[in-house]
């Protein structure tokens, strides 16, 4: 039941936000309380409880429940920071949709149910998808990406069903079960934006509003993610079917696209294409362990899942921050950032310990089990070539940080915390209230900088302190899925 | 026979959704199949998800009516005119229909599987070739319609969670192609995606 709850105050709360549009405070004040009523409901979850419609049963797993106590968390701290950073308050709605889609998804068996819940996340993603202000060139981004998640949503549910039949699982065929896959993975490729489908990423990750970007590039990917690894290891895996060449194909687009997204990262100049170029990068991991179809890798594939929406929230996040600080998101003219932001720098040094790793760290060894799992001799070291050159991108904005403070940085707006100008003096227990209330949206509009910088710090850390202390991650990720229903069984 | 004839009505509301050159037309057309697509299945699905599916769809259909009706009734038209979009949309229905037994044997309604391959070829013409918002949208709603009929064609008709799931997916996604809709008019003027020449730099 409690799963079918969250669905409900996820989506109730998301409808509530977007009827409440025109007044933009009242909508983001009811997003921010759906996203935390969610994070309690989440961490009430308890393993194996569900609820079963037609057949068809919502399960709660340990994995569902971290992977939406952290989504409620992580979208808390993002839409507070769109709020500190320029009012971006359509979002937390369409976080709290993403997590009832979230949640339906991934308490459900690997099915077409699962697949499609997965797509409705991502179409209700086109609500943040343009940018603040609408023009042509957003709009057409947006366009793009609607095309992608269309395409990605319609091609996992028709993978999902090719090797069931109505009357239960079709025969053992490897030129059917070669089909599965190779679609299934192109689904994956076109929904997180891997080569070659990659233009429409790095084009969102400069349009949408940036708290907005971890989201549609990160988070609902991944569930997407979750659904189709579930589904190979509970439909194509039991086949036990060789399947060389499909497999290479695969773990070959991962590695094309870990090595180029890493290229695309470093020779761009603006903060927020190094973004959406990092975020073109880690896709290729997901796409290296769907490929392996190996048992070994279930457990690393769903661990790294965790790090990389964490990481990816939290270098949005700084992006979001360093613009709104600085006033450009340009690398060249943000020379010295990191002397005159020294609290942003903690935060994007965390964030990208935790993504790109760092030896010690949970993320790292996820990162490291996939890439000698799925990949040997040459196509190995390609990979590996590609992991480190994201280093490269990532040392490129922490050397423009530490360079003499340039003129953007001379000019920062001020981030020290202030007190807020003080309010007449007033008796009795009501107006004493009142006066608590002004004084924190006093204190929220005079400090909105130091805020950010705080949730900046907030959203990296807490990735970095689940990398050095996984806590229930492993548990979670060990855990099987949701067993299948009757009329999708996999295969004999 | 029966089966037949709604995939006939499928197929149908999908060629006048492509080959339409006014918006309130294609609205006309991509109604009609999402109300007809849940009926290809045997059994038919219970009644409630089936409500839930029609409801949805009328509910979506309102939706891009008021887009329609708020901004403009043209759309940037088929690109090869209409008529040849058609021929290839039937065209598909007919050769799938011939050949789904051969390949699908008994996995599902072959009418299912037919029409699912039919839009399918609608959607993939709309969302590739599409110079506005409303054609891309109609695009993106008619490929997951596509996926679902396929699904009931190879693997039998969904359970009632599923039903809601599939009415759901269609109407976020309409209710997305509205969103984009007004975002593109407000941004300018028309629901066109192509490139002005103001915009080329």
């Amino acid at each position: 039941m409690a799963v079918g709850a969250f669905v409900a105050v996820a989506f109730g709360a998301s409808a509530l936000a977007f009827l409440a549009r025109p007044l933009p405070r009242l909508g983001a004040a009811i997003g921010l309380a759906g996203l935390a009523v969610c994070l309690v409901l989440a961490l009430l979850l308890t393993d194996g409880e569900g609820l079963s419609i037609g057949g068809e049963r919502l399960t709660a797993t340990a994995y569902l429940r971290v992977f939406l106590a952290l989504g409620a968390a992580v979208a808390l701290l993002l839409c507070l920071l769109g709020l500190a950073t320029g009012g971006q308050h359509h979002v937390a709605g369409v976080y709290a949709a993403a997590l009832g889609a979230a949640a339906a998804a991934l308490a459900l068996p690997a099915s077409p149910s699962a697949a499609l819940a997965a797509t409705i996340g991502g179409v209700g993603g086109i609500l943040v998808a343009g940018a603040e202000r609408p023009d042509p060139g957003s709009v057409r981004v947006a366009s793009r990406y609607l095309r992608a998640v269309a395409a990605a949503g319609a091609l996992a549910v028709v993978a999902s069903v090719w090797l069931s039949g109505i009357y239960g699982a079709i025969p053992i065929d490897p030129l059917a079960t070669g089909v599965a896959l190779v679609t299934m993975a192109l689904a994956l490729a076109i929904r997180f934006g891997a080569f070659p489908f990659h233009a429409w990423a790095a084009r969102l990750a400069e349009t949408a509003p940036q708290v907005a970007v971890p989201l549609l590039l990160a988070w609902l990917p991944a569930i997407l993610f979750a659904v189709a690894l579930a589904w190979s290891h509970q439909v194509v895996l039991p086949q036990t079917l060789e399947l060389p060449i499909e497999r290479g194909a695969i773990i070959g687009l991962g590695i094309l696209t870990l090595v180029l997204g890493a290229v695309g990262s470093w020779i761009q100049d603006d903060v927020d294409h190094v973004v959406g170029y990092s975020v073109v990068q880690d896709a290729g991991f997901f796409l290296i362990a769907f490929g392996a179809l190996d048992r070994a890798l279930w457990e690393p594939a769903r661990t790294w899942l965790f790090y990389f929406v964490l990481a990816k929230s939290a270098l949005a996040g700084w992006v979001a921050a360093v613009r709104a600080i600085h006033g450009t998101d340009r690398l060249p003219e943000l020379d010295g950032w990191a002397r005159r932001s020294p609290l942003l720098a903690i935060g994007l040094v965390a964030a990208l310990a935790t993504g790109l790793g760092v030896p010690g760290l949970a993320s790292w060894d996820a990162r490291l089990a996939i890439l000698e799992g799925a990949t040997d001799g040459p196509a190995r070291w390609l990979a590996f070539a590609g992991w480190g050159l994201g280093y490269v991108a990532a040392g490129r904005i922490l050397l423009v940080g530490l360079r003499r403070q340039g003129e953007r940085a001379r000019a920062a707006a001020d981030q020290r915390p202030h007190r807020p100008p003080p309010e007449p003096s007033v008796s009795g227990p009501l107006p004493h209230l009142l006066r608590l209330v002004r004084l924190a949206a006093a204190t929220w509009e005079t400090n909105r900088l130091p805020l950010a910088t705080g949730l900046v710090l907030a959203l990296a850390l807490l990735g970095l302190v689940l990398a050095v202390a996984p806590g229930p991650i492993p548990v979670a990720a060990q855990g099987g899925p949701p067993l299948p229903s009757a009329g999708l069984a996999p295969g004999p | 026979m029966v089966l037949g004839a709604a995939g006939v009505v499928v197929v149908a509301g999908a060629i006048v959704c492509v080959a339409a050159l006014d918006a309130r037309r294609a609205t006309l057309g991509l109604t009609l199949a999402l109300l007809v697509a849940p009926l290809i299945a045997d059994p038919l699905p219970p009644l409630v998800p089936l409500l839930f599916r029609e409801v949805a769809t009328l509910l979506g259909a309102y939706l891009l009516w008021i887009l329609v009706r708020d901004t403009q009734p043209l759309t940037a038209g088929p690109l090869l005119g209409g008529r040849a979009e058609a021929a290839f949309v039937a065209a598909a229905f007919v050769v799938a229909f011939g050949l789904a037994p051969v390949v699908g044997h008994d996995r599902g309604p072959i009418a299912a599987l037919a029409a699912g391959i039919a839009v399918a070829v609608a959607a993939l013409d709309l969302v590739v070739f599409s110079g506005d918002v409303f054609r891309l949208g109609a695009g993106a709603v008619l490929a997951l319609l596509a996926a679902t009929l396929a699904r009931v064609g190879l693997a039998g008709p969904p359970g009632p969670l599923e039903h809601l799931v599939i009415g759901s997916v269609l109407l976020v996604t309409v209710l997305a192609t509205a969103h984009l809709g007004r975002e593109a008019f407000a941004a300018r003027g028309d629901l066109t995606l192509r490139r002005a020449a103001h915009d080329r730099g």
